[in-house]
């Protein structure tokens, strides 16, 4: 019987088998990478690039910067079609859109279609509209998200204090944000938790505005809540260090982290992705489709296997929320 | 009839035999599971001190390190080898072998052993474990990164000096344990049976009576065995037990001390009871984890359900407390009961061997008016041969699989069933031949002579180191086993009258149905604990005790050909096929209930019990469980059928019966689709056997006139050896393409389906007239 499954294995080490060996190919065309950050360097492209110089075979890289800047868009893609890379790279949902539009609003005039997209940092590919699912994108295009599933994050929080009413912030017109409030009260119905779910007010142009967050706050602790969630939703993160943390951890409301963002601002736990750790899987994709020959177009859009349980010990003892003994093992602690 | 016309002789020898042979059986498994015991503690031990090592790994790549660049690795390790002083070195390389680090920093660039890789790829997970030279072993781990990529080898070399040394100094006092319970129960039964001879008036009793009392004074042995053997256990494992409690303690003695250095005091730390009931669980042997605050207050205590919590350590925290660790002192109770079940294996197969040994020693001796006494002489050679070729049934099929490596993955399951069709093929078609060769030179010479092919193929089993000499080898030991199977029924055929003949035909399956029932229970036993080759050295061991018994046997030529003069081949098959009844009852009916049973039973079931993660011991006892069915179902079936002259309807609930075993494979899954599945078949399988072979007889009445019985039957015995061939390959097959389940589900419409055909062709009101004939 062991024998049998030995045989199996030699043929799962023999698939990853390419990207264990760095091969130097004398005199190889070197492959151009055109990469799109939005908003400066981060660890993500030099994960990206530390996985790619392992392999050992001879890369270009391009950079450019959307600088939160969305009237760049036509002048990238121009560049982009008169370079004509061997792959793009593109970080985050809005850069993403930019050049490759929305699955189902792509206009072969303005977004890249016959050079191979790859996109790293996306929170959550499907709702943002830009894969119709994550078994594979169907056209040129693939790439890695960041975020754990909500159910692993639900559980790393129980795991951390068992609870059965969460509070959740939400921007009604975030659609993404909305999705995930829609998975959680799921995940809630099935293993018995409530959701406190309070949406940011709008202002008169639709637009949401932070104003009035510490009454929701309160409501929710009111109402029983036991973990404060803050979820991928763009609104959110721009608001938590200032606002959103200290005031719920003011009203001893613990926070729970969705992205390494969210958790820099302050949150007390989060079940994260490093960001080198996605730019090093992003790498991997990349010489799937560059050396091996994959179609981006039928590639599996996926994440990591492994996530950092991140947790602040001020914060947890402040709020008298020590961490449980085993975390002590596993998780990483910021002071 | 007076008590002086029995001999104590055979009842005495048939005790001795029966307690030295389950005595012998139950301190081997003493000794194999303290040593397995011993093993696994000392692996358990190993493995935590690679946990750390593997966090550490973790958590570096995930910030971004890169593998060949950690700065803390070597240190690490070399602290690490300091968690167990069983631990040797510890050393990390990449996935193509070169060396990254080592505990011994000289050692760090080698490259890892090829056997490291070899021992990784073939590990389906993460863990693996090599069997090194000498007293020297290796445990590893595949290291994955954040995406699941492996990225680095981890291995530790451990001495296992001190299990072999725990083993050295047990086996002495097992063995004085042994010999002095013998010696007792000897002393015990020998007066016992002295006074059941002369209190049995009626000798026909004495031997049952005998077999009964020599069980009891059989039972008790084991129990006292079994008994003495927890003090063994306790004092043997105790110093393990307590290294295992002490290193236990110790790392949660660090992770409290981690949490403490971020601040928290002892009373304030949260979610203390988890890690100690993960610790329990872990850790088999500690009764109970406790954390006491610095004046010996507990202040959080798990215990495990049932341990007796005997004594403890007490292991400091740096920052002050202690972690007390209890050890249970049922431990070693624990251990013995969890043999119970194979202690009761050996039991029956004692008494099976009891029934054996009194039927070849005449109880009631000096009747030479017995007409059966020359068909017995043949019984206990057949016994102990059908015996030795039983023992490899629950392991031989997974023997094979580890033969296999060389051969394509796609054709393996196809391959596995090889040896199995090739053993069945060469019966098949060796048997009408070796018929010629018993009359050229007899009985005695052919059964001889098989006896010492079977030796040289159960030798050649043991040696064999491709898949192709083992091929070559069963079919050594088939020629043996066709031959004695020849040889025996012509003995028997020429040592009876036409009145005795059946009786001695029902001696000689007698013979082969005791040995169904003790050789695939006995042979799963020796399997798990001696390995699969030294059992087919036991084979051969058990197969050459019948040679000495052979030799009594009468010599000369032999006089009579088993089934009839003509020699069948199989283009004679297809004259006798006109009679469609005939081909119908053996196509729908003899066949497959032959592939049912090779392919079934013989070739899936060990496959599928290993791959449900149990032991070739479970595969071992399923296959008693069947033959039990058998032996105790067919002989009432036989009767039954005969009198209610409904041969077809047994036949038709048989195929039915056996059918349900397979699609049981649509609700069921692992050990109750197999045990679900052996006494569906072995009921089913009892059902039709017998009346298969009476309803020959009648849907062939005029084939017999004109042609003999003898003929009509080699033919129909011919074909239900195709049937044993095909078995495994069809079996094979299906498995390759479709998985277990599947397969069995396959088996079960197989059989399904010549239900409906032999309902159609034979049972069916005005299917050419009722079956029932007769002739």
């Amino acid at each position: 019987m062991n024998r049998l499954r030995r045989k199996l294995c030699l043929g799962l080490a023999g698939a990853a088998l390419p990207w264990c060996a760095p091969v130097l190919a004398a005199g190889e065309r070197a492959k151009r990478i055109y990469i799109i950050t939005f908003r400066g360097r981060t660890q993500v492209e030099q994960g990206f690039r530390a996985y790619l110089a392992s392999q050992g075979r001879p890369l270009e890289y391009i950079e450019r910067d959307l600088n939160r800047d969305s009237s760049r868009f036509p002048a990238l893609l121009e560049e982009i079609r008169r370079l004509r890379p061997d792959l793009v790279l593109t970080w985050g949902t809005t850069v993403t859109e930019g050049i490759v539009g929305r699955y189902d609003a792509v206009d072969p005039r303005v977004h890249i279609t016959d050079i191979p997209v790859l996109f790293t940092l996306v929170a959550a590919p499907v709702s943002a509209g830009l894969v119709p699912s994550l078994s594979a994108s169907g056209r040129n295009l693939t790439g890695v998200y960041h975020v754990a599933s909500t159910e692993s994050q639900v559980r790393a929080m129980g795991a951390y204090r068992r609870f059965r009413r969460v509070g959740v912030l939400y921007t009604p017109t975030e659609n993404n944000s909305l999705a995930i409030l829609r998975e959680l009260q799921q995940i809630g119905a099935s293993q018995g938790f409530q959701v406190e779910a309070r949406p940011f007010r709008l202002d008169g142009a639709g637009r949401p505005v932070i104003d009035g967050v510490a009454r929701l706050l309160g409501e929710m602790k009111a109402a029983g809540a036991e973990w404060l969630y803050l979820s991928p939703d763009s609104f959110l993160g721009a608001h938590c260090k200032e606002v959103v943390i200290p005031l719920a951890h003011g009203l001893g409301l613990p926070t729970f982290a969705s992205t390494e963002q969210i958790m820099e601002a302050g949150a007390l736990a989060g079940l994260i992705s490093r960001y080198h750790s996605i730019g090093q899987f992003t790498g991997y994709k990349a010489a799937q489709i560059l050396f091996a020959g994959q179609a981006p177009s039928r590639m599996p859009i996926e994440t990591l296997s492994r996530y950092s349980f991140l947790i602040r010990m001020a914060v947890a003892r402040s709020l008298h929320l020590v961490p449980p003994l085993a975390m002590f093992d596993s998780a990483e602690f910021i002071e | 009839m007076t008590s002086q016309k029995t001999p104590l002789a055979p009842l005495l020898i048939a005790l001795a035999l029966s307690l030295l042979f389950a005595l012998g059986m139950a301190s081997l498994l003493n000794y194999y599971k303290f040593g397995n015991t011993l093993a696994g503690l000392a692996r358990a031990n190993v493995a935590v001190a690679a946990q750390d090592v593997r966090e550490s790994l973790a958590l570096s790549l995930s910030v971004g390190m890169d593998l060949s660049a950690l700065e803390g690795m070597p240190a690490l390790l070399a602290r690490q080898t300091h968690v167990d002083p069983s631990i040797v070195a510890i050393r990390m390389g990449d996935m193509q072998g070169r060396g990254l680090y080592a505990s011994d920093p000289e050692a760090a660039r080698q490259p890892l052993p090829g056997a490291w890789l070899q021992a990784a790829r073939a590990a389906k997970g993460e863990g693996w474990h090599l069997g090194g030279e000498g007293e020297m072993e290796t445990v590893g781990w595949v290291l994955r990164n954040n995406f699941d990529l492996p990225v680095a080898l981890l291995g530790i070399d451990y001495s296992t000096r001190q299990v072999a040394a725990g083993k050295e100094a047990l086996f002495p006092v097992l063995l004085r344990v042994t010999l002095g319970t013998l010696a007792a129960a000897l002393a015990l039964g020998a007066p016992l049976l002295f006074l059941l001879r002369r209190l049995t008036r009626r000798q026909e009793k004495l031997a049952f009576r005998a077999s009964v009392l020599i069980s009891l004074v059989t039972l008790a042995g084991l129990l006292t065995v079994s008994w003495l053997a927890i003090p063994l256990f306790e004092r043997h494992l105790l110093p393990k037990l307590e290294q295992n409690a002490r290193q236990s303690g110790q790392i949660e003695a660090e992770l409290i001390q981690r949490a403490m250095a971020h601040g928290l005091a002892l009373e304030e730390l949260y979610g203390v009871d988890e890690v100690l009931r993960r610790d329990l669980a872990g850790n088999r042997g500690l009764a109970s984890f406790a954390v006491l605050d610095a004046g010996g207050r507990t202040l959080f205590h798990e215990a495990r359900e049932g341990a007796e919590d005997e004594h403890s350590i007490l292991v400091p925290i740096a920052a002050g407390g202690s972690v007390r660790v209890g050890l249970d002192g049922a431990f070693a109770a624990g251990l013995v009961k969890e043999m119970s079940l194979d202690i009761l294996v050996v039991l029956v197969v004692a008494l099976c061997f009891t029934l054996e040994v009194l039927a070849f020693l005449p109880v009631a001796a000096g009747r030479s008016d017995d007409p059966l006494a020359r068909s017995r002489d043949v019984r206990a050679p057949a016994f102990l041969f059908f015996l030795s070729e039983e023992l490899s049934r629950p392991f031989l099929p997974g023997f094979v699989s580890s033969l296999s490596g060389q051969v394509d993955a796609g054709l393996q399951n196809i391959v596995i069933g090889l040896p199995i069709m090739v053993f069945m093929l060469v019966v098949a078609v060796s048997q009408p031949w070796l018929g010629a060769l018993s009359q050229r030179f007899g009985n005695r010479r052919l059964l001889l002579g098989g006896a010492l092919a079977a030796i040289a193929g159960f030798l050649l089993c043991a040696m064999a180191t491709s898949i192709y000499l083992f091929i070559l080898a069963r079919m050594v030991c088939a020629l043996g086993y066709a031959a004695i199977f020849v040889a025996a029924q012509g003995h028997i055929l020429e040592n009876t009258e036409e009145s005795s003949r059946s009786a001695g035909f029902a001696l000689f399956v007698g013979a082969i149905m005791v040995a169904t029932i003790c050789g695939p229970s006995i042979g799963g036993i020796l399997a798990d604990n001696i390995g699969a080759r030294a059992t087919f050295m036991v084979a051969a061991g058990v197969a050459a005790l019948a040679v000495p018994l052979m030799l009594r046997l009468p010599g000369g030529r032999g006089r009579a050909q088993q089934e009839g003069g003509r020699r069948v081949r199989l283009a004679d098959a297809f004259h006798l096929f006109r009679n469609r009844r005939f081909l119908a009852l053996c196509v729908s009916a003899a066949i497959p209930a032959k592939i049912l049973l090779t392919g079934c039973c013989f070739f899936l079931l060990p496959l599928y019990v290993i791959s449900i993660g149990s032991t070739q011991t479970m595969a071992g006892r399923m296959l008693m469980v069947y033959a039990v069915f058998m032996v105790l179902m067919m002989p009432l079936a036989a009767r039954y059928a005969d009198r209610l002259n409904a041969r077809s309807g047994f036949i038709l609930a048989g195929l039915l019966i056996s059918a349900l075993g397979g699609l049981l494979a649509l609700g069921v899954d692992g050990f109750w689709l197999g045990a679900g599945m052996v006494v569906a078949l072995g009921l089913g399988q009892s059902l039709s056997i017998t009346a298969q072979s009476t309803l020959v007889s009648r849907v062939a009445a005029r084939e017999i006139q004109v042609l003999g019985d003898g003929y009509v039957y080699g033919v129909y015995r011919l074909l239900e050896r195709l049937g044993n061939a095909s078995g495994p390959l069809l079996a094979g097959v299906l498995l390759t393409l479709f998985g277990f389940r599947v397969t069995f589900v396959c088996m079960g419409l197989l059989a399904l389906l010549a239900g409906a055909v032999f309902y159609w062709v034979i049972v069916r009101p005005g299917a050419g007239g009722a079956a029932e004939v007769a002739p």
